[in-house]
């Protein structure tokens, strides 16, 4: 298909008009020759019919000539002269009025007109003539003689002219007779120019008409037939030229309709089959698997990694990857988020990248020119994994030719990076859905297992105390039946305690946790604890320091931050037996900070968000009781009063949790009591 | 048949000349031409020639068919016969519209008529007297 635009160079409209305009002006070229040919004709029979009058009037007037010669012959026999000139008179009027009216009529014939004039004169001499013999009878002889020479001379002279005019006559006559077919000839060669005209022009017009005309339907079967390739010859520059150029791109534009239709047809299967894919992977793992082989296949990608965004961390990882070398995966397998490069800047700005050459993709990341150096690419596609408002990891395509990365293209590939983030987000929930559940089964063995501990030795006790009853063997000493009671009333404080944290839990997680606030000093508060439950931590030393601002005065509820402060403390015995703890107390702009500091083992910073979860426990602590509970009520508490509890450890260096919580003199303060 | 043809008008033609009137002619005296040739005689005749040298219309007089000068003429200078004569000018007048000369009876009309005319021609016979308005015209050759 040429580019170029068709151009009209000849028009059937205008050859036909031609064509028209040649045939009406061959009729007016007919009419004419007919016209002219016949136009000698007329004017011949025109001059037959004139000389045919002259000859006649002519012959008058010989006859008229020949009765005055005769009248003047026989002038003797006349009694009275008068009477014969009379006649003689009468005559010559005849006479007269036929050569005048003949000299009249053959104005053309210069010969005949001179001959009649001539003659003319000739009548008046012999009429001046004959005067003399009328009046006269002395030299009748000579006169008569003299008169009769001038009528001799007039009647040679109308004799000559009436031969001249015969003459004439039969030579018009003559030229008519041979010209006779004249009209014929002319209409005939008119006719066969006509002809010629119609065979060559007519017939050149109807062929190529005919010739385009066949031409354009044959490119219509061939497209019926379904053949959108073929276009058709353009053999005239016309109106049906014009027709068949309009023809071939329509026929074209089609074909590349069908064929956008048939490759969006292709995509749309492409994405379906990676949503099937995708229904059938769960974990993460799989859907990086399916994301990578499909959406490689998808896109015709040659080569290009999965990107994922470490949570919390603002790292990106390389997770999996297709036809990159191992040592630039080693070198970039995973860089944080702030890095100049395409896969950090497609997550942080949510948008994709599309570079259809090296020297576009090196114009904006120079730096990384390493990368490409060691790369077979030509063109590069970079696309976030959005779910929602927030971008969870990143895919890149490369490809090994060119690619002009359309409208249509980067649809598909923002589609196929979609499906990818669906998939990986929905593995995501699942594989923290199955974590959350692990961990709540592992609690509730812990929990059947904490609630069982202190009711095993209490059954046990129970049993020898009831046996030692009914066996009445003796009295129960009183001091051991105090020991018992002792260690029933622990047993059963324990499980209480067990009991009212699980009720906590159910309040915090039912939305019920309601702060009963009151004005007490803070300090005061810590000395009351240490008092109270110092003695059941047996830990050595225990080391208090309050800030020199001893009154720290608010509205707080009592109850529950004693059970943060007892918590923390006891959790510090647990973690650091016999080791010194250091619990502090100090204000800082409205905000009151208490720090529990123990000489543990230390928490890994990588679990220093999770043990404020519910059911979470330090790595490692399995040996010790609990059922991870303690932590989550007590951030949740400090939670409602607006503070924040937060950890700062190292590895066997010991922990240090820090609580912060406003000073509030008012006691209409808004109390935020979270669920989660 | 034919010898005794040719031998009777061998003796016309010799007979007249023996015995015969001597034949004048005579022009108008206004004419300047006095010598012609017998064949410019016959052209004037025939009307072969309708003009003297000077522009004048040549008007020939011819003589009675009764008359003896006539024979004369038409043995000694024309050279026929009045019957070819009058055929000629039969056919003349159908062909060409000529009309043969007028015949005059008289010599002394013809002197008459001659001088009237000044392009006029006639033949007398000898001793027919002359006025002023004629002249002789010689004739040279045979």
């Amino acid at each position: 298909m040429k580019d170029t635009p068709f151009e009209v160079k000849t028009s059937i409209t205008r050859k036909l008009k031609a064509a028209m305009i040649a045939i009406a002006f061959f009729f007016l070229v007919f009419a004419i020759g007919i016209f002219l040919s016949s136009l000698g004709n007329f004017s011949g029979i025109q001059e037959i019919h004139s000389a045919n009058a002259v000859s006649n009037l002519i012959l008058r007037a010989i006859d008229g000539i020949e009765t005055s010669n005769q009248n003047l012959s026989a002038i003797q026999s006349y009694k009275n002269l008068s009477d014969a000139q009379f006649s003689f008179i009468e005559s010559q009027k005849l006479v007269r009025a036929a050569v005048i009216r003949a000299i009249n009529i053959s104005e053309e014939n210069k010969v005949v007109k001179e001959l009649l004039t001539r003659g003319l004169e000739s009548i008046e001499l012999y009429e001046e003539s004959s005067k003399n013999i009328f009046t006269s009878t002395k030299k009748m002889g000579s006169e008569l003689i003299v008169t009769k020479q001038y009528i001799m001379d007039s009647q040679e002279y109308l004799r000559k002219a009436h031969i001249a005019v015969q003459q004439s006559s039969d030579n018009t006559f003559k030229a008519l007779y041979d010209n006779r077919y004249w009209p014929f000839v002319v209409a005939i060669f008119l006719s066969v120019i006509f002809f010629l005209f119609v065979v060559t022009f007519g017939f050149s017009i109807s062929n190529k008409i005919s010739h385009s005309i066949k031409n354009l339907s044959l490119a219509a079967n061939k497209v019926t037939e379904g053949d959108f390739t073929y276009q058709a010859p353009i053999y005239e520059h016309d109106e049906l030229g014009s027709l068949t150029y309009t023809f071939n791109k329509m026929v074209s534009s089609i074909h590349v309709g069908r064929s956008e239709l048939n490759s969006t047809l292709d995509r749309i299967r492409k994405l379906q089959g990676i949503t099937e894919r995708f229904s059938e992977a769960l974990t993460a793992d799989q859907v990086m698997e399916v994301s990578l082989n499909e959406s490689f296949d998808a896109a015709k990608a040659d080569s290009g990694v999965f990107a994922i965004l470490k949570k919390g961390k603002d790292i990106v990882e390389i997770q999996r990857s297709v036809g990159i070398p191992e040592s630039i995966l080693r070198e970039w397998g995973s860089f944080p988020l702030s890095f100049k490069g395409p896969l950090s800047e497609v997550i942080r700005y949510h948008k994709p990248m599309f570079f259809q050459s090296p020297d576009e993709f090196l114009g904006t990341y120079p730096a990384l020119n390493v990368i490409l150096d060691k790369m077979d690419v030509e063109a590069l596609a970079f696309l976030p994994l959005i779910i929602g408002s927030e971008c969870i990891g990143a895919i890149s395509f490369n490809f090994r030719h060119y690619h002009p990365f359309n409208q249509a293209d980067q649809d598909f590939f923002m589609a196929i990076a979609n499906q990818c983030a669906q998939a990986l987000h929905r593995s995501q929930l699942f594989d923290e859905t199955r974590e959350a559940v692990a961990v709540r089964d592992e609690f509730l063995s812990i929990a059947s297992h904490e609630l069982k501990t202190p009711l095993t030795p209490l059954k046990l006790q129970l049993q020898l105390l009831s046996r030692q009853i009914t066996k009445g063997e003796k009295e129960v000493p009183h001091a051991k039946l105090l020991k018992m009671m002792n260690n029933f009333d622990l047993q059963l404080n324990r499980l209480s305690k067990l009991i009212e944290d699980l009720l906590d839990v159910s309040r915090i997680t039912t939305g019920r946790l309601s702060l009963n606030l009151e004005r007490f000093n803070l300090a005061e508060m810590i000395y009351d604890v240490m008092a109270q439950y110092g003695h059941q931590l047996k830990q050595a030393i225990i080391k208090v320091h309050i800030s020199s601002e001893k009154d720290i005065v608010g509205m707080f509820d009592r109850m529950r931050l004693e059970q943060v402060l007892i918590n923390l403390l006891v959790n510090a015995a647990k973690y650091a037996p016999g080791k010194p703890i250091h619990m502090s107390l100090e204000k800082n702009n409205d905000m009151a900070i208490i720090r529990v500091k123990d000489q543990g083992p230390g928490i890994d910073p990588d679990d220093q968000e999770r043990i404020f979860k519910r059911f979470e426990r330090v790595k490692g602590s399995e040996n010790i009781g609990g059922l991870g509970l303690g932590l989550y009520i007590s951030s949740q508490i400090i939670k409602a009063h607006n503070g924040i509890i937060r950890v700062e450890s190292e590895v066997g260096k010991g922990a240090s949790f820090i609580i912060e919580i406003p000073i509030v003199e008012n006691q209409y303060v808004e109390r935020n009591v979270s669920s989660a | 048949m034919k010898v005794l043809m040719k031998i009777v008008i061998l003796l016309n033609l010799m007979m007249p000349a023996a015995w015969a009137q001597k034949i004048i002619f005579i022009i108008n005296s206004s004419n300047s031409v006095s010598r012609v040739t017998p064949d410019q005689i016959q052209d004037f005749y025939f009307k072969r020639n309708r003009t003297w040298p000077d522009g004048k219309p040549v008007r020939f007089f011819d003589r009675n068919d009764e008359s003896e000068l006539r024979k004369v003429f038409l043995s000694s200078i024309l050279k026929k016969t009045s019957r070819q004569v009058d055929q000629f000018w039969i056919g003349q007048k159908l062909f060409t519209g000529d009309s043969a000369p007028t015949k005059v009876q008289r010599d002394s009309l013809v002197v008459n008529l001659v001088s009237r005319f000044p392009g006029g021609i006639g033949y007398i016979s000898e001793g027919t007297k002359l006025g002023d308005g004629v002249k002789v015209l010689e004739i040279s050759g045979p």
